[in-house]
This record gives C-alpha cells, structure tokens and sequence, in this order.
C-alpha cells in the first residue's frame, strides 16, 4: 500500500477524472480537508515467483553442484525442475535412464534465473567465476548451511530432491541428459561456458 | 506470588579464563541500569533459555542467548572465544520450594535440549540435592516424566489445559503461549499494542485463551463443553453419513436412485424423506409411478397365453419398435458417456488445480521462514525483498499494481480460492455418481432391449405352437423388478426412520449448544473482566494517554484486547493513535492483567513481570515516574525486574520514594572477568 501527500493525491485523481466522463464531474478541490489518499491494491504473487524462494532454491541448486559452482546452463535446468513437481519429474526419469536409448536430450529454461542471479550476486550470495560458473560466496555458504540446518527448515521437499540427484557434476549432467549439437555461441553471452 | 527468581548466574568459559555475572533478586521491584550493549536483554534471555521458554518468541530452535554466551566475549582484556557457557537460575514458588535449573548455552558433549534439576524445600539445601536430567523444547516436554514443562507446571501448581487447535483436534495451552503475559522484550515486544503470543503451536485464539487461563475466567471451561458437543455433532454426521450409504447401496444395487435425501445432517424441521426412482425406458420417474406401469403391463401378460404362430404380425411389429428402442437407448447411454467424460474432466482439472495450490502455499510457507532467516542474517533481500542495490521492492516488479501482497494475505487468498474449489470438487463428484448411475441404469434397460429383440427373433423362426418366449420373459423380468422395488422400499423406509430420529438428535444438540454458546460470561466473569478494564482505564488516565479519551478505551468481553468504541486498538498515526500512547497502553494492558489476576481467587498469574527498556518510543517522563509508582504499588503482587538504559541521575529522580533492588551492573559487559 502506497501513500501519497495529499495534494499529489488529489492532482493524480484530478488527471483520472479529467479522463473519465462519469466522474468529471466531481472536483476535487470541494473535498476540502477530507483525508483522501490512493492506494495501490496489493496482488498476489506465487511462492516460486518470489525473489526471496528464488534466491533461495538458486543457493540450495549450487549446493547440489560440485564446489557449489555450476555453469549457467545446469542452473537453467535444475531450478526449471525446482519450479514444477512435473518438470522435477521428468528430470529424475531422465537422470535415471540416462540418454542411452532417448531420443531426447534434456535441456530446460527458467525464465527467472536471470533475474535471480543478478540478485543474489547483488547480495553478496553467488559471485561469477573467471570461467563464468557461477559460485557460492562465504555468505552463500552460510545462508545454505542455515537452510540445511534441521528438519523444520525451508524448502525441504525441494532439498531431498536435489538430494536424489547426488553430487552433480557438469560432466555428469551432460552425460546422464544428453549433449544436443551445440550452436554458435556468442562469445560475450553471459554464463556461455 | 507463584514464583520468584531468587538468583541468576552466567558462566562463561572462555579461552581467556572464566567470565561470569551474578544477582540475587528479590521479591518487589529489582532494577538493572546499564548502558546500552552492557547485556541487560541477554540476561533477561538467559532467564527465559534457563526455563526453556525461548519457544515464547520464535518457532526457530536458534538460541536466543547473544554472542557473549555463544561465540566470543569482548573484555576490557581483548576478545575470547567462547568454550563452555551455561546458565543457573534459581526459583521458589508459593509452597516455599526450591527449584535451581541449569541449561548449557555451549558444551559438546551436553544437548541443548538438556536441562539440569535440582530441588529442595531450602535454598540452603540445593547444593546437596540430587541432579535431574530433563529434557525441553521436543515432544513431551509437557506430559513426560522427565519432561521439564510438566515439572515447572507442577513447581508453579499449574494444571495446562487442553484448548481447541486448528486442526479442530485440542492442544495443551503450552507454558510458551503464556508466558509473554509476564515478559515483555525488547526486540519485538514493545511493538503493537497485543502482547506476541506466538501462534506456531496451532492453539485458536492463543492470545485470548492466554489471558483467560491468567485471569481464571470460567470461558475456558465452557469452551471446553462446546468442543464436546462439537465432537458430538461429528459422531452424528458420521452416523447420519453411514445410514444415507447404506440407503445409497440398496438403491444402486437395483439400478434405482434415491433423491431428495440430504447428505449432511438436518434438523427435524428441514428433514425430508428420500424419493427412489426408477429408470424406464431411459428416464428417471418415481419409483411408485414405475410400479405401477409393471405391475398393468403384468395384469396384461398374465391375462393372455398366446402360442407364438398366430401372434406372427404382432412379434413382427414388436421387433421393430424392440430395435428401435435399443438404438435409443445406445443413443442415450453414448450420450451420459460424454457426459461423464466432461464431469471427470471438470474434476480432473480441479485437482490439478488444488494440488498446485497447496504447491504454491508449501513454497509460500517456504517464503516465510527464508524471510525470518534473512531476518536473522541481516539479508535484505531475503528478509523484506528489497533490492540490496536500489532498495526498491523487487516482487513488486511482477504484478500489475508494483505492489505484492504479503505472504500471510497470499495464503488467505489461496485458502479462500481452496474453499470454493473444495465446493466445486464435491459437486463435480456427485455429477459423476449421478450420471454413472444414469449409465448403470441406461445399460441395464439396454441389456434388456437387446434380450427382448433377440427373443422376438428367436420366436419368428421358431415352432408356431411353442408358447411366446418373449413374452414369458418379460414377464420374469417384471416379476424380478416388483420385488427388487418392494426390497428397496423396505430399506429406504427403515432409513428414513433412522434419520428421523438422528434429526430429533440434533435438535436436541442444536439447543445445548446455543446454551454453550450464549452464556459465555457469567457473572463471576464479568466481575473480573470488570476488575481488569478499571484497573486499566485508571492506568491510561495516570499515564496522561493522550490521543484518545481513556475511558473510551475498554476491554473487550470477547477477545480481551483493548478496544476504542468496538474497534480493536491499533497502532495507527492516521487513526490518531501516537507510538507514545501505544506504550503507555501496554504498560496498562500488563500491569492491569497481573493485578486483577493476582487478586482474583481463580487468577493464574506467574507472579513475575519482566520488561525490558519499557520506555520505547521517548515516552515522557511524567508518564514513566506515574508507571514506576504503580510498578512500587504492585511490588507486593508480583517480583517485577526492570531493564533500563535511563540516565541514572533521572532514574533516581524517577525512582525517588521507590523501594527497589539494584542489580549489579559494573564494567564494561555483563560477562566479564570478575
């Protein structure tokens, strides 16, 4: 809920009536000293669509990878998984098969996880490496240790199946999800490794 | 007085040596002025941890001891690690008994859910008093053996009662949900005007039942029978639930329906009997109509023996209007396919949807405790969602308005979104019972069609002398519904009887509970409730409340929050409420609760009042010198410990003609070499 100073107020209900021909016809300034204020309707917003859940799924996905680093295209997948109970589904069928005999390689797109890494890096949380993986920072590490820290703890369902998935290596993904024929990659793309 | 603090120590083994802090508190008013960061709330914490009420504040198992008893201390010496720490506290109750319990703050080798007893009916005695390992803060704590909650509640002569939870099942009234009625930290607890009653142990109403276990009101009792009759009720539902089944199953099994039954219990005012209909010819009509219509066609059928030869043409003419109905009745059966189809895909989705909707309020929980813990580690971004760069509202960017509601508004919304789709779940169920007895029914008169049209066949190229076999069948076949319709009809009467008689039932529990339900203040109640409110407007007057008349401040009967003409008391500038009056209420709201349980014969108050820097907000000091004396005129009532960085040449002007304990609080921090 916003709050606006009275007369910022009523100039920005002047400009809505003055578009509006039902209510042209009140004038503001009769309300006199009558406590008018606009207030912006608060939306909801889903649990997975909040930075603070993104943040946190990105920094228990990190804690999964080796050195609790991943490249940008094993984020896309693992938090795309985090997102949907079916797409972590269909994740574990392909981790466990393996891509012997699929005639499909896994690769998925989370359309947040731009958003959310520049915000944990803002936060002190993830920094990128020279080599564009992505790392967990000392403050990374402790915001993960207290997420992992006991059974009440957030995102438990989310933990135990980054858990089915072992230590995840970039290697091992690719060698369990399949490797498509790689395009051309732009050299300075964020994360291209 | 139900229990005093007679000593507190801290024990901190450092790698410097050991560091300690020590008071002996007495009955009254006990002050302890320091500066600020000296330690005064990590005293008052290390008091709560001793007795295993950290739960009080937060669902969190973090300790709620500072640095000084967990990490490293910081001495006029330099800074030390901290090795072992823990904390004593000794109490003594109404009975003159003694109680000293120990809780490690730091050991290796001792759980912090540990806590170490000794008892004895002298203090002089402790020292050679056996020690008790109990255990808190796990399940049990309160019903165990060894649970100390349980011991604690017997020391102070508290039996914990069981009060309605939001599981509809009961909880016991933790002593964490009422022991912020005796503290009154300063984190948190000095914002709002309600005391923080913490709310993850699931109690309804934890506030409210608090305050009626201190003041001995006679509500909880009552709330208590009309958990009972609630529970009655549901035993009835579940009755009333079986007999309709039962109804429901003699019905189906005959290809019947019943109608007008209603599935939830009514009163006898409302009670219908149940309406069985019967599928002819691919619709539904009363069962008494149907009966009639067979039991003419068997009156017909009984009348004539015909042998099939000179009935030729009209076999004929019955196989064309046979087959016809069979192709109307597949027509009709393909027709309640789709239907069924449509209604389990109408159900199909609305599970889907309630399954990603307790997804959604899981991840929402989620977003809750990842906001706490950003609390905890000063994370901003996690703890209110604001850019660590720009300090603007990063969620807000996703929705139309920038404006995101909040977690707990968001779950509302689901909750409210839940109930409806609950509603269309059940009635999207009942269609599809509906439409596949329709099926049931549908194949059944199929089934027959088909039979009839083979039979008229069958007697086309049969011998002419044989009798007509289509005809005895139908006969057969109406012979087997008379009985089945007489069956069902014994059933559906023998329920409705039974029905009849759960609805008197109900009447009669409908009635004890509006009982229950209107007397809820009875007169010794209302004596106390207005023993409450007055000792609470005085205090409002003597504490110069100024934003609002103090008598048009009250208590409500119901929720027992002070109220402002019917309105709960919020702390809002545009409702003309200032953050100075907000204090001078809860000082009221406190101290009136304490005295009036205190004086009441059926009170329950701990005896004990801890406030932590109550003067919040630079209330005035007129409004603190009139608290203070009112804290001297209760000092018979209850120990009241006082933590305050206040000047200490105005405090003793405030304090001037108050007798009071002065705790010790030398050097730099409470924990030091001494």
């Amino acid at each position: 809920m916003t709050e606006l100073p009275i007369g910022e107020a009523a100039e920005k209900a002047l400009a809505l009536t003055s578009r509006s021909p039902r209510r042209r016809r009140s004038n503001w300034q009769d309300l006199g000293g009558s406590p008018l204020s606009i207030q912006r309707i608060a939306l909801p917003l889903p649990g997975r669509q909040r930075a603070a859940w993104r943040v946190a799924a990105l920094t228990i996905c990190l804690g999964a990878c080796r050195g609790r680093s991943a490249t940008v295209e094993q984020l896309h997948i693992l938090m795309w998984a985090l997102r949907d109970r079916d797409n972590a589904n269909q994740l574990r069928k392909s981790w466990e098969r393996g891509p012997v005999g699929s005639p499909f390689n896994l690769r998925a797109w989370d359309p947040g996880l731009d958003d959310t890494l520049r915000l944990a890096r803002a936060e002190g949380l993830v920094e990128i490496k020279p080599n564009g993986r992505q790392v967990l920072t000392a403050l990374g590490i402790t915001l993960l240790s207290e997420i992992r820290r006991d059974a009440d703890s957030p995102m438990a369902d989310e933990q135990r199946f980054l858990a089915t998935l072992g230590q995840i290596s970039e290697s091992g993904m690719w060698r369990r999800l399949g490797t498509p024929p790689r395009l051309a990659q732009s050299p300075d793309a964020e994360g291209s490794r | 007085m139900t229990l005093q603090i007679t000593t507190v120590e801290l024990t901190v083994q450092t790698t410097g040596g050991t560091a300690t802090y020590s008071a002996r508190l007495s009955p009254g008013l006990n002050v302890l002025n320091a500066p600020n960061s000296w330690g005064k709330s990590t005293l008052l914490q290390s008091i709560v941890y001793a007795l295993g009420l950290e739960g009080s504040q937060s669902a969190s198992r973090r300790s709620p001891l500072g640095p000084a008893m967990t990490t490293v201390i910081e001495t006029a010496s330099g800074r030390h690690a901290v090795v072992t720490s823990f904390v004593t506290v000794t109490l003594r109750n109404a009975a003159d008994d003694y109680l000293r319990v120990r809780r490690w703050g730091v050991n290796p080798d001792i759980g912090k859910d540990l806590i170490q007893v000794w008892m004895a009916s002298r203090e002089e005695e402790l020292g050679a008093a056996s020690r008790v390992d109990m255990f808190v803060r796990d399940a049990g704590s309160t019903t165990s053996k060894v649970g100390f909650h349980r011991l604690l509640a017997d020391f102070l002569g508290w039996p914990l009662p069981m009060v309605p939870s939001f599981s509809g099942k009961e909880t016991r009234l933790y002593l964490e949900v009422l022991f912020p009625l005796f503290y009154i930290e300063q984190k948190f607890g000095w914002s709002g005007i309600a005391p923080r009653i913490p709310t993850h142990y699931g109690i309804r109403e934890p506030l409210r039942r608090a305050v009626e276990y201190v003041l001995g009101l006679h509500t909880l009792n009552r709330l208590r029978q009309q958990e009972a009759l609630r529970e009655e009720e549901v035993a009835l539902a579940g009755e009333w639930a079986a007999t309709v089944a039962r109804a429901h199953g003699a019905a189906n099994a005959e290809s019947l329906r019943l109608l007008a039954v209603s599935e939830k219990p009514t009163v006898s005012a409302q009670r219908r009997d149940a309406v069985i209909e019967a599928n002819v010819s691919g619709e539904w009509r009363e069962l008494s109509t149907a009966v009639e219509r067979w039991q003419e066609r068997l009156r017909q059928l009984q009348g004539t023996e015909i042998a099939a030869g000179p009935r030729t043409e009209q076999t004929r003419a019955e196989l064309a209007i046979a087959e016809r109905e069979v192709q109307r009745l597949g027509a009709v059966a393909r027709h309640l396919y789709e239907q069924r189809a449509m209604s389990q895909g109408d159900a199909d989705a609305i599970s889907a949807r309630l399954a990603s909707m307790d997804e959604d309020k899981k991840r929402l929980r989620d977003v809750k405790r990842i906001e706490r813990l950003g609390g905890e580690m000063e994370l901003p971004l996690l703890a209110e969602g604001r850019c660590p760069t720009c300090s603007q509202e990063v969620d807000g960017r996703d929705v139309a308005t920038e404006t995101v509601s909040s977690v707990e508004e968001n779950i509302s919304l689901l909750d409210a979104e839940r109930v409806t789709l609950l509603s269309m779940q059940s009635s999207a169920a009942q269609r599809t019972n509906d439409i596949t007895r329709s099926i049931a029914a549908a194949e059944a008169a199929l089934s027959e069609a088909r039979d009839r049209v083979r039979l008229l066949r069958d007697e086309l190229v049969g011998p002419s002398n044989a009798p007509s076999v289509a005809e005895v069948q139908e006969r057969l076949s109406l012979e087997s519904r008379l009985r089945a319709a007489g069956r069902v009809s014994a059933i559906v009467g023998a329920v409705n009887e039974e029905l009849d008689e759960l609805a008197v039932r109900l009447d009669d529990l409908r009635v004890r509970r509006a009982n229950a339900d209107s007397g809820e203040v009875d007169e010794q109640d209302r004596k106390t409730l207005r023993q409450f409110r007055s000792s609470f407007q005085e205090q409002l007057a003597a504490y110069n409340l100024r934003s609002l008349s103090p008598e048009a401040v009250s208590i409500d009967e119901k929720t027992l929050l002070p109220v402002n003409d019917g309105f709960e008391l919020t702390f809002d500038v545009a409702m003309g409420i200032s953050a100075s009056d907000t204090i001078r209420t809860k000082w009221a709201y406190y101290t009136a609760l304490m005295e009036t349980a205190q004086r009441v014969s059926e009170g329950r108050h701990l005896g004990l009042l801890m406030l932590d820097e109550p003067r919040q907000q630079e209330t005035d000091r007129p409004s603190l010198a009139a608290f203070l004396q009112r804290l001297r005129d209760d000092s018979q009532l209850a120990q009241i410990v006082y933590a305050t960085s206040e000047d200490p040449k105005v405090l003793d002007q405030l304090l001037v003609g108050v007798p009071y304990n002065n705790l010790p609080a030398d050097g730099r921090h409470l924990i030091d070499f001494r």
